[in-house]
């Protein structure tokens, strides 16, 4: 595909620089071009059914492991996202999270904490993956507003 | 006894399949297995957590609190976690309460690998329905014969006689029935292990005596801080049975290999 003559390569890419007085932390957090194999490692919960007078079969959304599930793979789904987009960093490497492993994905908020992130430094970083991402509306609406702009 | 209101409750039945899980760490040869020694265990699932108590040199430990184990892992002088699954496997075992509700197994070779912090895993696998009971009425009789001897016409001593099974009845109309994994069978494929319960196992522990199921009744009032109540009829080996699917009624009765249920008071956030 070409855009203004010109083929369309690369990611979206945010750069993430958190100050340190012993050298400056850089993290590069790349846009995720697709949930496939978030999709493999982490299908979608589906509900049991539940067996009605009748023989009918319908499925139980008010099962309460269910419910638990889903609230997971929501929170799974924003973790996966993090450190897939943060893999552009070439130097960063968790120690407790194991990509193949969804039960360890949650591990990289422990690590940042114990490596002393402050709450508003992680904020930033996960900020910066949204943003790389096309997440943030305000950064969707200042580029609709910079294209009509362009135009008049 | 508490009065129950069977239309707050759920009548759940069980197979005998035991309860397992594998905590599954980083490192490698760090796995474990647990495994139920029980097959009456019923909702009130046994599970296990791996503490990290961040702080330096802690020992080893290991707290039971009802059916949750807890292993509180030891630490260096630097507070890095130093127990490895060797180690928590003898910690278990060495703990009677834990030892009496899990087998601990190496999931991988010797347990050579360092373990670390693990949130709640659960010891899964027993099959079950749960049944939403509409309307109806569960009964159960426990009995306790005496023999009375008498000293020239006038009573004397008394002794405890026979066991006597317990007997067990339910006349019921369900409004759904719901199973924890795998299809969902109607109550009498449970009671007969066939149908979508054709894989249950026995909860009897003699493999040639006849086909068993746990009944338990799950009592949870839903009212301020009180407890859910849990009675486990174990072993229960039904006699006489009339299931009518369309109309969702089930009318059981039947005798268990005990003699009385077993009860249990749990908070109702302890059930998974």
């Amino acid at each position: 595909m070409k855009y203004k003559g010109k083929k369309v390569e690369g990611r979206n890419t945010e750069i993430i620089a958190i100050p340190r007085p012993d050298g400056n932390i850089v993290f590069i957090a790349e846009a995720v071009p697709n949930w496939e194999q978030f999709e493999k490692l982490a299908p979608v919960p589906s509900p049991p059914e539940k067996l009605l007078p009748g023989g009918r079969k319908e499925p139980n959304y008010q099962d309460k492991k269910y419910l638990e599930e889903i609230s997971k793979y929501g929170q799974l789904r924003t973790d996966w996202l993090v450190l897939t987009s943060l893999r552009a960093t070439k130097e960063l490497e968790w120690e407790t999270v194991d990509y193949s492993k969804p039960e360890t994905w949650p591990n990289y908020r422990e690590e940042l904490k114990e490596s002393n992130f402050t709450d508003i430094e992680i904020n930033l970083i996960i900020n910066g993956v949204a943003n790389a991402n096309s997440l943030n509306e305000d950064m969707i609406e200042a580029a609709k507003k910079d294209f009509l702009a362009g135009r008049e | 006894m508490a009065q129950i209101d069977i239309k707050e409750a759920t009548i759940k039945i069980f197979d005998g399949t035991l309860g397992a899980t594998t905590v599954d760490c980083t490192n490698a040869d760090s796995d474990l297995t647990f495994t139920s020694k029980s097959k009456h265990i019923g909702s009130d699932k046994i599970s296990i957590t791996y503490v990290d108590p961040a702080t330096a040199s802690a020992a080893l430990s290991v707290a039971v609190d009802g059916r949750e184990i807890t292993v509180n892992l030891a630490t260096s002088t630097a507070s890095a976690i130093t127990s490895t699954a060797a180690e928590v496997k003898t910690a278990i075992e060495a703990s009677s309460p834990a030892n009496a509700l899990v087998t601990v197994t190496f999931a991988e070779t010797v347990g050579a690998g360092i373990v670390e912090a693990k949130t709640v895993a659960t010891l899964n696998g027993q099959l079950s329905i749960d049944i939403k009971v509409g309307e109806g009425n569960f009964t159960y009789s426990d009995k306790k014969p005496r023999i009375f001897t008498r000293d020239r016409g006038s009573l004397d001593t008394v002794k405890n006689d026979d066991d006597e099974p317990m007997d067990v009845s339910f006349d019921l109309i369900w409004e759904w029935i719901t199973a924890e994994t795998g299809g969902t069978p109607t109550v009498e494929d449970a009671f007969k292990k066939r149908g979508e319960a054709a894989a249950w196992l026995t909860t009897a522990d003699d493999a040639c005596q006849p086909y068993s199921i746990d009944l338990e009744i799950h009592n949870a009032p839903g009212c301020g801080t009180a407890d859910d109540e849990i009675l486990i009829f174990e072993e229960f080996y039904y006699e006489d049975i009339s299931h009518d699917l369309s109309e969702g009624t089930a009318s059981v009765t039947g005798r268990c290999n005990r003699v009385e249920p077993t009860t249990r008071r749990v908070a109702a956030a302890d059930i998974p």
